[in-house]
């Protein structure tokens, strides 16, 4: 019987493309569990933008004080970076433990001291007197119509950051300031 | 063609004598309802259980534990495959189908759903090209239009996400879907509709590109001339029209965005124009390329087409009456080539492109100079009395008994 066999064969492959996604997902969301049960916890200040795009469904937006750098920030000789361009931001521990941006380069710095981390952002345009940058933490998830409450106080937070030794990064809590 | 039209005409030829009511009755039975498959159905009910899948995490349901949430999305996607290969094997193609079509939704709602446990933005497209890639190797395993459709469509959305969220365009994405789907259409599948919608979405990537480098709108057209002229290379005369239907598409507005946003008052020519040095050797390559497959398969006539890809903009002077003469040209070809080909739906393309067309010359060229209520009453007048003498003209040629499908 041919055609059972390559009916068969075709049940095998899509055996084997399953495991793949199942695998994908284990991995995608292990390695994110690691991250927080094995990452070095930093603490981000938040700082106020434009409310009309912050609350959008049902996460809140949230940006940091090392979402927009100082052009002064930018250690590299040249021109400032690009839109799209993959930067490094230095961040300083202060007397209170929250972490706020030194210098930005556009390689990884080869060590810092211990009361600094690098974080790995991307540069998302630049308006002279600022660069706006991404580094992939700027939403957090709430409860289907919870969002509005946080909203009013996205923009002056203390947002708990785990990173991984292998650079990945993910938000682990929020608390008010102060 | 509806079994309502068959049985209605019929009957007119039993009365003429052309088929005896036997031959009727058999000829009839062919068009048999219950014989077609309701091919769409399951694909309509796949979409809506997908699409619940997918608000179903969206909503967040914080009650049930992370991980449970988790293992929830794998057992539904893993049972959605599973379902849909037992009943593809005992025939039930169409239904199976749909089922692994919600099994590959079901993934991308598990990818999603990850982001939300660990509150990422991602860092990058990567997990959505992931998605898509599996989407393609889902349709080479079971060759089916639904699965195609549904990972050009995951690639689109990844190519949206990636320079929305992500600042980046990701010629990863484009080169895979080009490559992987493109080769399933050369070498598996030579489906006029699939190639109708690969170009679709290879225009629309072209798009996102040329919007997010902001460059000049013009360039639109070189990557819509490229697949163009690929078009008049293939033999069959029904996959070449598919094939460059979506590059045309694209030309005409184009065309039309010229036509409506160009203003020689303003000067804003330098916002349109391509740089010529670079822009106009590009082209004429093109052409050229174009020109030796039209010779080659003998479909000179269709040169006509290039009407909407001349670099009329720059012209010294009259940029917008050009281009509107070429529209007007080009919906005329169309037109006749439906006449002379004797293919209906042409002939449609054709009567709405020159509606469309005379809308657009009325509306640019009256509006700043006519009273509100006049350009409204006046314009109507045109339309209707357009949409008269072509519909008569339309009619008279169907009425003739030449309609073929083609």
């Amino acid at each position: 019987m041919t055609e059972r066999s390559v009916l068969k064969k075709r049940s095998g492959k899509l055996g084997i493309v399953v495991a793949a996604q199942i695998l994908f997902l284990l991995v995608l969301a292990g390695s994110y569990w690691a991250a927080g049960v094995w990452g070095r916890e930093i603490r981000l200040h938040t700082i106020p933008v434009d409310p009309r795009d912050m609350l959008y469904g049902d996460y809140v937006t949230l940006t940091y004080e090392m979402s927009r750098l100082k052009p002064e920030m930018w250690k590299e000789a040249g021109k400032a970076p690009k839109k799209g361009d993959v930067v490094y931001v230095v961040l300083m521990q202060d007397k209170d433990g929250v972490f706020h941006p030194e210098a930005a380069y556009g390689a990884k710095p080869a060590s810092v001291s211990g009361d600094m981390v690098v974080m790995k952002g991307r540069v998302e345009y630049d308006m002279g007197e600022a660069i706006a940058v991404r580094y992939g933490l700027e939403r957090y998830y709430v409860p289907e119509g919870t969002g509005k409450e946080l909203e009013k106080r996205a923009g002056d937070m203390v947002v708990r950051v785990k990173i991984a030794p292998w650079g990945q990064a993910r938000i682990v809590g929020l608390e008010s300031s102060g | 063609m509806s079994k309502k039209w068959v049985e209605r005409e019929g009957l007119r030829w039993v009365e003429q004598q052309i088929v005896t009511r036997e031959q009727y009755e058999r000829i009839l039975s062919l068009y048999d309802g219950k014989k077609q498959s309701p091919g769409l159905l399951p694909i309509f009910g796949s979409i809506l259980v997908g699409l619940g899948v997918l608000s179903f995490i969206a909503a967040n349901w914080q009650d049930i534990a992370e991980g449970l949430r988790l293992a929830i999305i794998i057992a539904a996607m893993a049972g959605f495959y599973a379902a849909g290969e037992r009943l593809a094997a005992r025939g039930q193609e169409k239904l199976g189908i749909a089922l692994i079509g919600i099994g590959l939704i079901s993934f991308g709602g598990g990818i999603v759903l990850v982001g939300q446990m660990f509150h990422l933005l991602a860092t990058g497209a990567g997990a959505m090209i992931v998605w898509g890639v599996t989407g393609m190797v889902l349709t080479y395993l079971y060759r089916s239009r639904y699965l195609f459709t549904l990972s050009l469509i995951i690639f689109n959305i990844a190519q949206l996400y990636s320079t929305i969220s992500f600042h980046t365009f990701s010629y990863t994405a484009l080169a895979l879907m080009t490559a992987g789907l493109g080769f399933y259409i050369w070498k598996v599948r030579q489906s006029a509709l699939l190639m109708w919608l690969l170009n679709v979405s290879l225009m629309i990537q072209s798009l996102i590109l040329i919007v997010f480098m902001d460059w000049k709108p013009l360039w639109i057209l070189i990557p819509a001339l490229l697949l163009y002229a690929a078009g008049d290379w293939l033999g069959q005369r029904d996959h070449a029209g598919a094939f460059q239907a979506a590059p045309l598409i694209a030309a005409f507005l184009m065309g039309v965005f010229l036509v409506l946003f160009y203003d020689e008052a303003y000067g804003n020519l330098d916002s349109f124009r391509a740089d010529a040095s670079l822009y106009l050797p590009v082209l004429l390559a093109l052409l050229a390329v174009s020109a030796a497959g039209k010779y080659r398969r003998k479909r000179e006539v269709s040169a006509a087409e290039w009407l909407l890809f001349l670099p009329l903009i720059y012209s010294p002077a009259l940029v917008e009456l050009l281009y509107l003469v070429a529209l007007f040209l080009f919906s005329l070809y169309v037109l006749w080539r439906g006449y002379s080909e004797e293919w209906g739906f042409k002939i449609n393309v054709g009567t709405v492109l020159f509606i469309f067309t005379t809308m657009i010359a009325y509306g640019k060229l009256t509006w700043d100079f006519m009273d509100k209520s006049l350009f409204f009453v006046i314009g109507g007048v045109i339309l209707l009395a357009l949409s008269w003498f072509l519909n008569r003209r339309r009619r008279r040629f169907f009425s003739e008994g030449k309609e073929g499908e083609r």
